[in-house]
């Protein structure tokens, strides 16, 4: 009856537990064979889509932000969308980074045996274990400010997730099994109120999706069809833009009112980036 | 004896009860409220209710308390929690608690009326829960 | 969807005030920069640079009056020289005179003599003249023409009149007379050669002068230009230093001009005026950061509670909308007046959390103590009853007003009273005091929680900015830092004192309606 979203460092550990949790609950499976769903219906290259998921904007490799970020709500859209339909195990799609307050999903961080890892990691590269190691860090920090550059979460805090289980000790097989009776606690059973979350988080990336089409610098926020869009704007612009954006998010199915907000405001800025 | 989902309402607001009582005595339930969680609870120890909503944050008891003395008697009674500060510790911790739903204030008469039509459905009565007379805006 | 067009405007004159703010701010230190700038510019380089210009004019005219001076004695040797030889001529001639009348021997060569010494004298009448004046000099022309004259006369007589030679009457006057004329002439020669010898030394002296005049006026000159640059470079070192004490003690104040040019140090302290616009920039920023992060911290409670009255008008509307046919005109009537109560109930917590929220310009007001604790503590009553943990307010009787800007001081008082009950164990309470000071004028807030306390190892750093015990992502650890910060500018001070286990106590102490020190215009 809820959600588990499945977050891992090592993409086969990942792999293997999302599936074997499904197989467990029954559960509807939402992993990185959407891309090519997602890739279709916005005609986009699947590529571009993986990529965006992995690592930062880089112009070089030309990925500029702009398309970055559109990129990302294209799949937050289309992944809540799914989620929405409740009984589902999702993981490789980033969800852990943007299902937030969801009282029904629950959240499970895999942490892979570093060792281990690091072994593998020097088998196919043909390197010492040390140099492995460091190229595992690395991979990490690269982690680290992805989920930071696009979420602002740091998707190896622990603080975010409600299971965090180490392969080291669990083996995935007993992983799964864990997480499949975790998500039976009352605690993860849907709500009205959550259900309700859940609709405004869907609602939110939907109507950025839209916009993010066309424009950059957008956040939106929604409650109960009520949208609201902060972005930036020059003084001068802001009657133009905020009637584009008004235009355009009403358009999206479920909207029923948009407010914009501009939010050139240097203090709220440096307010949130110490919160 | 044609039987009538009982309900007991019970939130610090007065208007909550106030607007709630007819709204639901209209799709035909017996709605008793109050606005004190004391005299509730006496209310609660003599009489079984099927259905229970109740506000969380109160000064005299707490919503949560309230649940959890509801359903050490009656277990059976679907406990229904409202509150304006809906967070999501909040609700995992009512749900563990066996809330039955959880409501986020402010929300319209609908919501609770196709909240409490769950909860008479999951009660398996016979009981007809009457939607009629809410018409979706 | 008109609403959006309200509350945009009202963003937009939410910004304009702050940029006006940052605005009037900037406006200080360009006055200053200006005030700084418009004063005449006499730097320290022009200072040494005129210095050593002055020490070359003094030498070059030193050196000019010497070589004057040289060329004087040396024309004073050559006539001293002239005035030698013209001497001896006259002496010699007066020899060759005595032998005459001594001996009889000729009297050629006193004439040749005595005509060379006119020839002297006549060459250099105009030396002469200028030692002696015309007058004399005329007189002593006269004399000498006068002794030539007798001693043609003289020789006149021994050629063509021997025997007149008898006539000793004759001779002897005309000797009396050539005796007469050549001791004046001697007597006055010998006068010019010691007034010559005697202007000589007064030139020689003159030139010993002005060597040691002029070492010791150079003397002077530099030390007193030494002392000048020293005392301009030092006291301005020391007025800088001033400064920079001040603004490590908290005072950012713009630096205003002392002096009456401007100079090296005036980009110096234009410089620092815009260290310090930048640094009241960012503690303006810091405090207002902060605030927002109180603010973020009273949104559990504020907010939430605004979903109370939200939720009365909610039900109100729809069931009024349900119901509208059904219902009398009495009930249409007071359900339309819940929603105008519940509407104005929601304006008033709104109103209590922008009030805190808004960024004001520091204002300066004389007020109540035990309004300004109830009005905090009212702030976050639902949020902390939420946590089970009451709060307590006594305040001394006949408490004396307090001074300075209310608005900064609740954020204190706020902040203290919220790590109070975060420290508090659920269902403790937290005491709020305020009473007379043990300082006389002064007013202390006690806030005392009973919790865990503060470990003695960390009681000193507490106040450092950055400092927190806080679950990351809970606390900035700029709370207390900015506090002190803000409660210092006020003249007064916090003080802790804490018992692990028992709790602790957070005192502020606060002057009593005297001004602040300095409040920086943020």
């Amino acid at each position: 009856m809820s959600i588990i979203v499945i977050s891992a460092d090592d993409r086969a550990a990942e792999d293997q537990i999302g599936s074997r949790t499904a197989e467990i609950t029954g559960y509807g499976r939402l992993e990185y064979g959407l891309l090519k769903e997602i890739a279709a219906k916005y005609d986009i290259e699947e590529e571009k889509l993986a990529e965006a998921l992995e690592r930062e904007p880089s112009l070089l490799r030309g990925m500029p932000p702009k398309k970055w970020y559109y990129y990302l709500a294209c799949i937050e859209a289309e992944v809540l969308e799914r989620l929405a339909a409740d009984k589902m195990v999702t993981w490789s799609l980033a969800a852990h980074l943007y299902v937030l307050g969801i009282s029904h999903a629950l959240r499970v961080r895999i942490l892979s045996d570093s060792e281990k890892m690091a072994k593998a990691v020097a088998e196919e590269n043909g390197v010492s274990l040390q140099k492995a190691r460091k190229i595992l860090a690395k991979r990490q920090r690269q982690r680290v400010q992805w989920s930071q550059a696009a979420y602002g979460q740091d998707e190896t805090d622990p603080a975010l997730y409600d299971l965090v289980i180490n392969l080291g000790q669990i083996d995935p097989d007993e992983a799964a099994a864990t997480i499949a009776k975790a998500v039976g606690y009352r605690k993860f059973e849907p709500m009205t109120y959550s259900r309700k979350c859940l609709a405004n988080l869907l609602l939110a990336a939907k109507v950025k999706t839209r916009l993010l089409e066309t424009m950059s610098d957008i956040d939106v926020q929604s409650r109960d069809g009520r949208v609201i869009v902060t972005t930036k704007a020059l003084r001068r612009d802001k009657q133009k833009k905020t009637l584009a954006i008004k235009e355009l998010a009403g358009s999206v199915e479920g909207v029923n009112f948009v407010e914009v907000h501009f939010n050139n405001d240097i203090f709220k800025e440096a307010a949130q980036s110490l919160r | 004896m044609a039987e009538r989902l009982e309900i007991l309402l019970l939130d610090d607001e007065p208007i909550v009860g106030k607007r709630l009582k007819p709204a639901l005595e209209k799709s035909g339930c017996k709605v008793e409220v109050f606005e004190n969680p004391l005299e509730a609870m006496d209310r609660l120890e003599q009489k079984r209710f099927d259905i229970v909503v109740t506000d969380i944050r109160m000064d005299e008891m707490d919503g949560l308390q309230v649940l959890e003395r509801v359903l050490a008697k009656w277990p059976q009674t679907k406990v229904i929690m409202i509150t304006g500060y809906a967070m999501m510790a909040l609700a995992r911790e009512s749900m563990e608690k066996g809330a039955f739903d959880f409501i986020a204030k402010p929300f319209r008469p609908d919501d609770l009326r196709r909240v409490i039509a769950k909860a008479a459905k999951a009660l398996g009565s016979s009981i007809d829960f009457n939607t009629a007379g809410s018409k979706q805006s | 969807m008109t609403e959006f067009n309200k509350s945009a405007g009202d963003h937009n004159q939410d910004e304009d005030s702050r940029v006006r703010k940052v605005y009037d701010h900037m406006e200080i230190v360009e006055k200053s920069r200006q005030a700084l700038l418009s004063r005449r510019r006499f730097s320290v380089r022009h200072q040494i640079y005129i210095a050593y210009a002055l020490v070359f004019l003094f030498a070059l005219g030193v050196a000019a009056a010497l070589i004057t001076n040289i060329y004087q004695i040396k024309s004073q040797l050559q006539f001293l020289e002239f005035v030698n030889e013209f001497a001896s001529e006259i002496q010699q001639a007066r020899r060759y005179e005595k032998n005459f009348f001594l001996y009889g021997t000729n009297l050629d060569d006193a004439l040749e003599n005595i005509h060379l010494a006119k020839t002297i004298f006549v060459q250099n009448a105009d030396q002469f003249a200028a030692i002696l004046g015309q007058k004399q000099q005329q007189t002593f022309l006269a004399r000498i023409s006068a002794y030539e004259d007798l001693l043609d006369r003289l020789k006149q007589i021994q050629g063509r009149k021997p025997q007149l030679f008898k006539n000793t009457k004759l001779l002897s006057k005309i000797e009396d007379d050539l005796r007469k004329y050549g001791k004046e002439m001697i007597d006055s020669a010998q006068g010019l050669i010691k007034k010559e010898k005697d202007s000589l030394s007064r030139t020689l002296d003159r030139s010993r002068d002005i060597h040691i005049v002029s070492l010791v006026v150079l003397l002077i000159f530099l030390a007193v230009h030494a002392y000048l640059l020293v005392a301009r470079i030092y006291s301005t070192l020391k007025r800088f230093s001033g400064y920079a004490q001040r603004i490590a003690a908290g005072d950012i104040t713009p630096i205003i001009p002392k002096r009456r040019f401007r100079d090296e140090f005036t980009e110096l302290a234009i410089a620092i005026n815009e260290m310090i616009k930048e640094m009241d920039a960012r503690e303006a920023a810091l405090i207002q950061s902060h605030k927002m992060r109180a603010v973020g911290t009273l949104t559990a409670g504020v907010a939430h509670e605004l979903n109370n009255p939200l939720n009365n008008i909610m039900l109100t509307i729809h069931m009024l909308m349900e119901d509208y046919k059904e219902l009398s005109e009495q009930e249409r009537f007071e359900m339309m007046n819940d929603i105008a109560n519940e509407t104005g109930r929601a304006k008033n917590i709104i109103a209590n959390l922008l009030d805190f929220a808004r960024e004001s310009a520091t204002t300066i007001e004389t007020f109540d103590l035990r309004k300004l604790l109830e009005d905090t503590i009212s702030l976050v009553r639902k949020q902390v009853s939420l946590s089970g943990i009451r709060i307590e307010l006594q305040v001394a009787e006949n408490l004396p007003s307090i001074h300075g800007d209310r608005q900064k001081l609740q954020q204190v008082f706020l902040n203290l009273i919220l790590n109070a009950v975060d420290a508090s164990e659920k269902g403790g309470k937290v005491q709020v005091m305020a009473l007379p000071a043990d300082k006389p004028n002064h007013v202390a807030i006690k806030i005392i929680d009973y919790g865990k306390g503060i470990p003695k190892h960390i009681l000193s750093s507490i106040f450092d900015p950055f400092f927190t015990t806080k679950p990351k992502g809970k606390g900035t650890g700029l709370g207390l830092s900015v506090s002190q910060g803000i409660v210092a500018k006020h003249g007064g001070q916090i003080e802790v004192t804490s018992e692990e286990g028992s709790g602790s106590t957070f005192t502020v102490v606060l002057p009593v309606t005297t001004f602040p020190k300095e409040i920086p215009l943020i």
